[in-house]
């Protein structure tokens, strides 16, 4: 999932590059606090460990090997903070000493392996856990958190893919890099992640969770411990996942909800346009307009899924701004 | 007395003769051999073939970061810069004749660094044109991108289905997706053969001294320098762990007892990392580390072969600007 230079604007590599800087910087003064002085030869052999760990192949019921990318077994091993730190000195010295990933392309890589990823991984093994797991849930919960971290790595990468061709074309149309637009780079990167690299990913985290749970549990990030118990999210999370399942309900419903016409839908119901209406209606089109994925369209079921991938963006991004804003105003400050 | 080892065996004694099969010579196992190709690494071994082959690399770069060319005698600082900017100026390139250039840059850097150009225009002019191609492939048609058509590559006609996706009348490779396409593959080509270039010409040693000089802090520095020694030391860890297993344990290797080896290695691996870290912190605490961090100078770099690379980078810089 290394993105090699050549595929992303400069532009692109730019923006990631500085949203990573925050959650690197607030890596670095967390692990300072808490590892008393020895976080250089802590976080070298972590990132040591980061990197030789995706060498190794473990069978799988294929009958062939595979490795994992080790982004969830990082966030529960040496927790969240650690794992970003790790992944991100990993992922440079891959591109810098050994040529993999390109140099440019490293702050996209680091932001969708080295912090998305473990924080995703972080949050959903704290949330599946739960305060006292048994070891069946334990391991349930590393294998979610490995094949969800992954997955939303895979997302991100194709959507930051999938941009390039709307926001740099040349005039006439040529697309200037990677040429696949959202509706194709998102399928084609989330089919192989959602069915051969995402369990791939979970097999083997919750194959060495497993392993480190029965010889040395102390080993394992705490599970749930305060604000991210399972027992506070689990019920927001049940109520989101109903509301994203039962959204395509609303194809239901002859019309249009009221207040939601469009210009020309307008038009046929008061006979004119409002001029400020037709000035700013057309600025502005979604990523999925009318919530239709454009290669679904004909397709049995597109409809349905559209709505539910649009649910799930949505609720991401919500959660995504929220989050933003939360550590934005409510984050400690220390006074000197 | 005569030697017992050459004495001619009596009719008496027993001959001792090997059996056909054992004296035959056995088939060669090197990479590209059928025998090779036919055979399924397992895990283990596959494992293994990685780690040499990451081991591999480096010594491969550090062999010819020794050689004796205007790459490496330039001053890393002078060739971070540079390199850092043609990377830059091939991800702006907007247009094919700029990207062109700047490969055919690359391939006369390659040359001035005494690189075996075969072997370089292989591995990072052809593969990666090979796989880029591949990727874009689709992209370069009008099933992607609607535009001027070049060449009618299939007809299908009006009202054309596939199951439930409706087909377009026609398909056809166009000006706008066969230009895009070649350069993606162009910059992909350009961009892996100057960061290949940067890697082999330069040790990791002096790399660092170059990103120093370019505003990486010193303690940043000193991490990815002792992350990268301890790289190979944990793959050295590997590599005993599953050369001690492969010695000692017959079949057993597929489904759930591969599994759990490869869940102990992991967990080993982990163990081990932690122990060294501590080590390597009370070795920094006896030998009175107080944070601060020196890059030495290990290869004495020349002004002139400085000099000759900045003048080439700046002249490529003006050929994209004079091109674009």
């Amino acid at each position: 999932m290394h993105i090699p230079d050549g595929y992303l604007s400069p532009e692109t590599c730019a923006v990631l590059a500085a949203g990573s800087a925050p959650a690197l910087y607030v890596a670095v003064r967390r692990l300072r606090q808490e590892s008393d002085g020895a976080i250089l030869a802590r976080l070298a052999l972590a990132s040591a460990f980061g990197f030789v760990v995706q060498m190794l192949n473990v069978p799988v019921p294929d009958g062939t090997s595979a490795h994992a990318v080790g982004a969830a077994l990082a966030a529960i091993l040496l927790g969240p903070w650690g794992a970003m730190l790790a992944m991100t000195v990993t992922l440079a010295i891959q591109a810098l000493f050994f040529g993999d990933g390109g140099i440019l392309a490293l702050g996209a890589n680091v932001f969708n392996l080295g912090i998305l990823a473990p924080a995703v991984a972080y949050f959903v093994y704290q949330v599946v856990a739960g305060r006292s797991p048994s070891r069946t849930r334990l391991l349930m919960a590393a294998a979610l958190a490995g094949y969800l971290s992954i997955n939303a790595a895979a997302l991100a990468t194709a959507i930051e893919l999938g941009l390039q061709p709307l926001l740099f074309r040349a005039p006439d149309g040529t697309p200037l890099y990677n040429p696949y637009p959202l509706n194709l780079a998102v399928p084609a990167m989330m089919f192989a992640h959602l069915v051969v690299a995402g369990p791939v990913e979970a097999l083997v985290t919750g194959l060495i969770v497993g392993y480190v749970h029965r010889v040395q549990p102390d080993l394992l990030a705490r599970p749930a411990e305060g604000k991210w118990a399972a027992g506070a999210w689990l019920p927001l999370v049940v109520v989101l996942g109903l509301l994203i399942v039962l959204t395509p309900l609303g194809l239901l419903a002859p019309g249009t909800a009221f207040g939601e016409w469009a210009p020309e839908e307008l038009e046929g119901l008061i006979g004119y346009v409002p001029r400020g209406l037709a000035v700013l209606s057309g600025w502005w089109s979604g990523l999925l307009p009318d919530y239709a994925v454009p290669i679904l369209e004909g397709v049995p079921g597109g409809e349905v899924i559209g709505y539910l991938l649009s649910a799930l963006m949505g609720v991401l991004l919500a959660v995504l701004v929220w989050g933003i804003l939360r550590w934005l105003l409510l984050r400690p400050r220390t006074r000197s | 007395m005569g030697d017992p080892a050459v004495a001619s065996p009596s009719a008496s004694d027993p001959v001792l003769t090997l059996p056909p099969w054992l004296g035959r010579p056995s088939a060669p196992l090197g990479p590209g051999t059928s025998e090779a190709r036919r055979v399924r690494l397992d895990f283990v071994a596959r494992t293994l073939v990685g780690a040499l082959e990451v081991v591999r690399r480096a010594l491969y770069a550090e062999e010819i970061a020794r050689r004796d060319g205007l790459l490496q005698r330039a001053s890393p600082e002078v060739k971070v810069l540079c390199f850092l900017a043609l990377i830059l100026a091939a991800s702006l390139s907007r247009g094919l004749a700029p990207l062109a250039l700047l490969y055919g840059g690359c391939v006369l850097l390659a040359a001035l660094g005494r690189l075996d150009l075969r072997s370089f225009l292989g591995r990072t002019g052809l593969v990666v044109l090979f796989f880029t191609g591949l990727i874009v492939l689709p992209g370069m048609t009008s099933l992607v991108h609607p535009g001027e058509p070049l060449v009618v590559l299939v007809r299908f006609g009006p009202d054309a289905r596939l199951g439930p996706l409706a087909l377009p009348s026609e398909l056809s490779l166009t000006r706008q997706g066969l230009t895009g396409g070649l350069m993606v593959m162009l910059r992909a080509a350009t961009s892996v053969s100057l960061v290949t270039l940067l890697t082999v010409t330069t040790g990791w040693f002096e790399l660092l001294r170059g990103l120093r000089a370019l505003g990486l802090p010193a303690a940043v520095g000193m991490l990815f320098t002792l992350t990268y020694r301890y790289i190979f030391v944990l793959l050295t860890v590997v590599q005993d762990m599953y050369a001690a297993w492969q010695a000692r344990v017959l079949g057993g290797r597929a489904g759930d007892a591969g599994r759990r080896l490869g869940a102990a290695a992991a967990y080993a691996l982990f163990l081990r990392s932690e122990a060294l870290a501590r080590e390597i912190h009370q070795a920094m605490l006896a030998r009175g580390f107080q944070g601060r961090v020196a890059f030495v100078q290990r290869r004495r770099s020349s002004v002139w072969a400085s000099g000759a690379l900045a003048a080439l980078t700046l002249l490529m810089l003006g050929g994209v600007y004079v091109v674009r």
